[in-house]
């Protein structure tokens, strides 16, 4: 009887020594997971900015391009705007490449003005081999919206942190 | 069905879309060509020549990767007027003619009063 008694007490005071032990033990794992956590979080952040600063830069080298091209066409140096237009294209289809993440709106905007680039440099192309007389101010023109779009997206990236 | 039956199946609904003011079409570098996007892919629609009409599908890099066309006369009827409804409720759209006219008659109205 006293042998069960004392049994009962010693698993009783095991429980009471044990307890704040295990305790500690859970409290000390969730805070190291959510350290984990924490951590990944912090470094898919500074990721995800990286991302960020790449895609503004290459939205930056994107519109500036497209400045050099409206200043060539209007020197009419159309073998050079054929290479700068490759360039562009190459450029805007990298951004949306590096960004498969992209959201819906921005994936349109780039996608149509890719489609713009490629309109111009065949057009281009077509002035560069002499098959068609060049109308500068209508190409500028098409050009200079797919810059103000470029400059749209790159300042929402650049203010809002948006996700492209 | 075959590609150009499914371009054609393209044309109707985004006449219909067009219609309802539900797609975007904008200029190009060429006068008679113009573009409505979707996020990964791109429609233009093209007027060669005074009868002819061309639709292509251009993919992410601004290929095109699938087109038809319908010249008067040789396409059949339904087919070309798809088209070329197509091609000049687009034209009307990216040129913004609508608002433009309202915009003239609503000031040369006001003059009047």
């Amino acid at each position: 009887m006293l042998a069960v008694w004392w049994g009962d007490l010693s698993s009783l005071a095991g429980l009471v020594v044990g307890l704040p032990g295990f305790i500690i033990t859970i409290i000390l794992l969730l805070k190291s997971k959510n350290a984990a956590e924490a951590a990944e979080a912090a470094a898919d952040e500074t990721k995800r900015g990286f991302e960020r600063v790449l895609t503004l830069t290459d939205l930056t080298t994107a519109v500036a391009t497209g400045e050099e091209i409206a200043r060539l066409q209007r020197k009419e140096a159309w073998s050079t705007v054929v290479d700068r237009y490759t360039h562009l294209r190459r450029l805007l289809i990298g951004i949306r490449e590096e960004n498969p993440n992209i959201a819906p709106e921005h994936k349109k905007a780039i996608q149509g003005t890719i489609t713009q680039v490629i309109l111009l440099q065949e057009k281009v192309e077509k002035v560069s081999m002499q098959a068609e007389k060049p109308d500068i101010p209508r190409l500028n023109s098409i050009l200079s919206n797919q810059m103000d779009v470029l400059e749209a997206l790159a300042a929402s990236v650049k203010f809002k942190g948006a996700r492209i | 069905m075959n590609d150009e039956e499914k371009l054609i199946q393209i044309a109707i609904q985004l006449l219909s879309k067009t219609r309802k003011d539900l797609v975007n079409w904008e200029e190009t570098a060429d006068p008679t060509l113009f573009q409505t996007t979707m996020e990964d892919y791109t429609v233009t629609i093209d007027k060669v020549g005074g009868s002819r009409f061309d639709l292509h599908l251009r993919n992410q890099k601004g290929r095109a990767i699938a087109s038809v066309q319908v010249r008067e006369g040789t396409a059949s009827t339904t087919n070309y007027n798809t088209l070329s409804n197509l091609y000049e409720i687009a034209r009307r759209q990216a040129l913004k003619i609508d608002s433009a006219l309202d915009d003239v008659i609503s000031k040369l109205s006001e003059d009047e009063t």
